[in-house]
C-alpha cells in the first residue's frame, strides 16, 4: 500500500510540476543519476525493493518466484495482456529489437519480464505464443485473477481492469510504463510508452555494464 | 467500411484490412478527372489546329495509367500504410508518385494542356522551374531529402495536412522534374540536348542512395512514426522494414530510372548517328 501511495504521489508530483513552470525544484539523487547518466526512464523518487510474488511460468507450467528468478539481473518488469491493440506490442517489439541490436553481454544480462493481467485471454499457450513473436527469451507469467491483483498491488501499479467492452471482445486499461530493476534486486526507473529503440539499447547496455550507482 | 478522416494519416491504433473511406482523396482525384475530361471536350479544339487530334489515344492510355496508380498510391490501403505503418509502403508511394505517375501523367497530357496548367495563375513558380531543367532538378532532389528528414517526417505525418503536403509535394516535384526534361528541346543542338537529358536523368539515380543507406545501415529505426506504429505484419520489424525501404530506394528506382536513361541514350544515339551521316 505504501508503494502504491508513493507511486501515486509521484503522478500527483509530476502533474504539479507541469503546471507550476516557474520555480525549478532541485533533483532528487535518483534524477541526478538518470540525468548524469543520459537514461530514458523516469527517476521514482526513492528505490522501491523488487516485488515479491510467485505466478505460473506460461512456458513451462512451473511457479516463477519473481524475486529469486531475477536476482541479480537487470529486469524488465511488464504488465500487459495479448489483445493489447497497440502498447504491448509496442512496447515489447521495440525491447526485442533493442536487445537483438545489444552485445551478447547486455542481451544475458536482461531478463524481460511479461504478466497477462488478462487471465480470461491470457492462458499459458496464447502468451508462449504471444511473447514468441518478439523475443522468445522473453519469461510469461500467468495466474488467477487474485493471483494477477496480488502481483500488481506488490509492484505498485494500479490494478487493471476491463476499460470498454465491444461485440466480439474488450479492452483492458493497465498500467502503461515498464519497471526496471537494476543488479540491487531495486527499481529506480520507469519507462512510459514511447521510448526508443536506440534509448533502451543504450540505458540496458549502461546498467548491464554499470549497474546503478551507489550513493 | 469506416471514415476515419479526409486523408491518409498515421493513426494510433492497429492496422486494419477493414477498407476507409477518405473523402479528401475522392474528390481530389474526381476533380482532377473532371479537368482533364473537360479540358479536352471543352478547351482542346480550340487549341488545336484544324485537323489534328486534340489528345491521342496513347496520351489518354498513358493518363488513365497514371491516374489509376496515383488513386492506387494516396488512397487505402497502401496511403494509410505508407502515412503510419509501413516504411516500406512509404517507399513504393514515393517512387510510384515521383517516378512513374508524374511521368505518366505528363506524357498523358496533351502540349496544349500543359501550356494551360504552367501558365495558369499562381502557377508561375512551377512555369519557372519547368524552363530551367538544373532548378527543377534541384528542386526535386531538396523535396526528397527534405520530405524524408526525420523530424519533417514525423511532424507531418500525423496530421491530415501534413501527410497530403507530403503526397502533393512529391508529385508536384516529379511533374516538375520530368515537364523540365522538355526544355532540352529547345536547345538548337539536339545532339547537345540529348547528352544533357542523358546527365539529367543520371543524376537523380545518384541522391537516393543517401536516404536509401540510411535506411539500411542504421542500427535503429529512423522514424518514430514507423518505430512505434503497431506492426502491420507481426513477422517484419520496424528495423526490418527500414531495410527493405532502404533496399527498395536502391534497387526499387533503378530499373525505371534505367529504362528511362535508355530512352534519353537511344535518342541521343540516334541524333549522334544522324548527324554523322549528314557529315
Amino acid at each position: 500500500m505504501f508503494a502504491v501511495l508513493v507511486v501515486g504521489s509521484l503522478v500527483l508530483v509530476a502533474c504539479g510540476d507541469s503546471d507550476s513552470g516557474s520555480t525549478e525544484a532541485p533533483l532528487t539523487p535518483q534524477e541526478q543519476v538518470v540525468a548524469d547518466l543520459g537514461l530514458a526512464g523516469s527517476a521514482f523518487p526513492g528505490p522501491l525493493a523488487k516485488p515479491d510474488f510467485v505466478l505460473d511460468d506460461a512456458a513451462t507450467g512451473e511457479p516463477y518466484d519473481f524475486v529469486e528468478e531475477t536476482a541479480g539481473f537487470v529486469t524488465l518488469l511488464y504488465f500487459g495482456y495479448t489483445n493489447c491493440p497497440d502498447i504491448c506490442p509496442v512496447h515489447l517489439a521495440n525491447i526485442a529489437s533493442a536487445l537483438d541490436q545489444s552485445s551478447g553481454d547486455t542481451r544475458r544480462g536482461v531478463k524481460v519480464v511479461f504478466v497477462g493481467v488478462d487471465a480470461p485471454r491470457d492462458t499459458p499457450e496464447r502468451v508462449t505464443e504471444w511473447l514468441g513473436f518478439f523475443d522468445t527469451d522473453f519469461v510469461g507469467l500467468t495466474g488467477t485473477e487474485e493471483q494477477l491483483i496480488a502481483a500488481q498491488e506488490a509492484a505498485a501499479v494500479p490494478v487493471a481492469f476491463v476499460d470498454s467492452e465491444f461485440e466480439g471482445g474488450y479492452t483492458v486499461a493497465h498500467a502503461g510504463w515498464i519497471f526496471l530493476y537494476t543488479q540491487d534486486d531495486q527499481t529506480h526507473l520507469r519507462y512510459p510508452s514511447g521510448i526508443r529503440q536506440s534509448a533502451w539499447a543504450h540505458d540496458l547496455e549502461l546498467l548491464v555494464r554499470e549497474g546503478w550507482p551507489s550513493s | 467500411m469506416t471514415n476515419v478522416g479526409w486523408w491518409c494519416s498515421a493513426q494510433t491504433g492497429p492496422w486494419s484490412w477493414t477498407p476507409q473511406f477518405y473523402p479528401g482523396i475522392w474528390a481530389a482525384m474526381i476533380a482532377l478527372l473532371v479537368g482533364y475530361v473537360y479540358a479536352i471536350r471543352r478547351i482542346g479544339p480550340a487549341k488545336v489546329a484544324a485537323g489534328e487530334p486534340v489528345v491521342t489515344r496513347s496520351q489518354v492510355t498513358s493518363f488513365a495509367t497514371g491516374y489509376v496508380l496515383l488513386w492506387i498510391a494516396t488512397d487505402w490501403p497502401l496511403g494509410v500504410l505508407g502515412a503510419g505503418y509501413l516504411l516500406t509502403a512509404h517507399m513504393i508511394q514515393y517512387i510510384l508518385y515521383s517516378l512513374i505517375v508524374a511521368p505518366l501523367l505528363i506524357r498523358g497530357t496533351p502540349p496544349w494542356m500543359r501550356e494551360l496548367v504552367w501558365g495558369a495563375p499562381g502557377m508561375g513558380w512551377a512555369r519557372y522551374l519547368v524552363d530551367r531543367p538544373f532548378l527543377a532538378f534541384v528542386a526535386f532532389n531538396a523535396v526528397l531529402a527534405v520530405t524524408h528528414l526525420p523530424f519533417v517526417a514525423d511532424t507531418l505525418k500525423p496530421i491530415q495536412f501534413g501527410s497530403m503536403a507530403m503526397d502533393v509535394l512529391w508529385l508536384m516535384a516529379g511533374l516538375i522534374f520530368w515537364s523540365a526534361i522538355g526544355a532540352f528541346d529547345q536547345e538548337g543542338d539536339m545532339s547537345t540536348a540529348n547528352a544533357r537529358r542523358l546527365v539529367y536523368v543520371l543524376g537523380i539515380t545518384v541522391l537516393p542512395t543517401i536516404p536509401g543507406a540510411f535506411f539500411v545501415f542504421s542500427e535503429f529505426p529512423l522514424y518514430t512514426t514507423f518505430e512505434f506504429a503497431t506492426r502491420a505484419f507481426s513477422d517484419l520489424s520496424a528495423k526490418d522494414d527500414q531495410v527493405i525501404a532502404g533496399l527498395l530506394m536502391w534497387m526499387g528506382t533503378m530499373p525505371i530510372l534505367m529504362a528511362r536513361l535508355a530512352m534519353a541514350f537511344f535518342a541521343w544515339s540516334a541524333t549522334e548517328s544522324r548527324r554523322a551521316g549528314q557529315i
